[in-house]
């Protein structure tokens, strides 16, 4: 079978078109935006993109009475590594990963939570 | 000759068309797809989220329900010195007078009782005593001896909870007795928040108080909301399965919600009034599905109570109740309306059992 020219333009428009496809992804990738949020007291406190950071990064937030929650980033993950709170709920949260994920400090009204980054599943959760 | 030079173009041309169908398909989506806003707060000793997926004018709503939570809080509280807290007068009153209440106040007393009647008295609405003497959950949580819990038990009785509902007042017959109202005030907050959001003309929305979900209708495009639904093995967030709801609420309780551990053993929140300890039995976490939030988080501690065999029994016996129960070797059991098109398992490891 021969290859006609007007063959030949389809698939050659078919490459780039999937090529384009693919290469769309490198330059805007949909997840760019994978980030950490800190609230403090329902306002946002500090916003951290999670895919950038390849070091070690430590977050102290501190509090009004001596109060602190001690927040610290690696790349893909953020967990608290130490709190002012009697409970310590936070700190045995431990690390989170996923968008949609979250660790709340109740008695010093700090949440951390992940954003962004691909499709969740779910529209909320239950505990 | 002619026709061939441009029968190259022709296809350049069916295929550009084509192409721009396929942007078009994908620019009116994201068009028609409204981004949910949502905000928190922290009530109630706990984070309470709204998210709202109608399209939204004024943000003042937010505000407007947070009020209204924050009020119902300080009438029922027990925890801090709330003088607005009519709970609090009505336990300084026990054996002495009637306290006079808001009719908010009142039905959540009313609900209370009722679920205590219900359960047969396996569930009690007056337990404040013992719960105060545990204090799991706070920074003095401590395992009372048993001297202690004998002289606390003595006190929880809902029948000594008198209603009067033609005054809207109520007593406690006998001094020492405590009303607590955490296992319920919640799920009346989130039904009074979904009426204020109804009010205001908002169609679609999730009301999430710590983990306590209430839903307005379906998602805009028609479809059910999706909830994670706790693993109770896992950190806060990772989800064994979803549910889907439509104005519905869903309320967990469980082992891993509040708890503290001495000695290698885990000592959690919800006590038997009877026994004065935490409940002993093989359940980690029950899920309700009711239609009102106030029902379904009255019954997640209830239900709790009855246990897996005579919980289920009573599941089915009221009308637009559901229940998922997780058990210790990782069994999911759930009540006859509970079923594919309403529930799934996202982790392996959760057997559902028929």
């Amino acid at each position: 079978m021969k290859l006609k020219k007007g063959d030949a333009v389809i698939l050659i428009l078919l490459i780039v078109a999937a090529l384009g496809w693919f290469i769309k992804d490198f330059i805007w990738p949909d997840n760019i935006d994978k980030h950490a949020v800190i609230k403090v007291d329902s306002q946002i406190y500090d916003t951290l993109s999670l895919n950038n950071s390849n070091e070690h990064m430590e977050i102290p937030v501190n509090l009004p009475e001596n109060n602190y929650v001690h927040i610290v980033m690696e790349k893909d993950k953020i967990w608290v590594e130490d709190a002012s709170c009697p409970d310590k709920v936070c700190v045995k949260t431990g690390i989170i990963t996923k968008s949609g994920q979250s660790i709340v400090c109740l008695p010093n009204k700090t949440v951390v939570y992940i954003e962004g980054a691909g499709k969740t599943d779910i529209d909320d959760g239950a505990f | 000759m002619y026709i061939k030079k441009i029968l190259p173009l022709k296809y350049l041309i069916t295929f550009l068309i084509l192409i721009s169908f396929l942007a078009g398909c994908t620019s009116t989506k994201n068009q028609t797809e409204i981004k949910p806003v949502s905000e928190t707060a922290f009530l109630m000793g706990t984070m309470a989220k709204i998210t709202i997926y109608d399209e939204l004018e004024d943000k003042q709503i937010f505000q407007k329900v947070f009020d209204r939570i924050s009020q119902i809080e300080d009438r029922m509280t027990i925890n801090d010195d709330n003088e607005k807290s009519e709970i609090m007068q009505l336990n300084n009153s026990g054996g002495q007078a009637y306290t006079k209440l808001s009719a908010d106040t009142f039905y959540v007393l009313e609900k209370g009782k009722y679920y205590s009647e219900l359960s047969n008295s396996k569930f009690d609405i007056t337990i404040g005593p013992l719960v105060k003497l545990w204090n799991i959950g706070t920074e003095s949580a401590r395992i009372p001896d048993a001297m202690e819990i004998e002289k606390t038990l003595h006190l929880i009785n809902h029948q000594n909870l008198l209603l009067d509902k033609g005054n809207l007042s109520a007593k406690l017959n006998n001094a020492g007795m405590i009303v607590d109202l955490g296992g319920i005030a919640k799920g009346y907050a989130a039904d009074e928040a979904a009426k204020i959001l109804r009010e205001a003309g908002i169609e679609h929305a999730i009301i999430n108080l710590g983990g306590n979900i209430l839903t307005l209708n379906t998602k805009p495009d028609g479809s059910y909301y999706r909830l994670g639904l706790q693993d109770p093995l896992e950190p806060r967030g990772d989800y064994m399965g979803i549910v889907m709801l439509n104005n519905q609420a869903l309320v967990s309780s469980g082992t891993y919600e509040r708890y503290f551990e001495l000695d290698g053993k885990r000592y959690h929140h919800i006590l038997n009034p009877k026994t004065g300890y935490p409940e002993e039995n093989a359940i980690f976490s029950i899920s309700i599905v009711t239609e009102d939030s106030v029902d379904a988080d009255a019954l997640s501690t209830v239900i709790f109570l009855l246990g897996l065999e005579e919980g289920m029994q009573m599941i089915e016996t009221l009308p637009n109740t559901e229940a998922i129960f997780i058990t210790s070797d990782k069994k999911v059991y759930t009540s006859s309306g509970i079923n594919d098109s309403n529930f799934e398992i996202v982790k392996d490891e959760y057997q559902l059992q028929k």
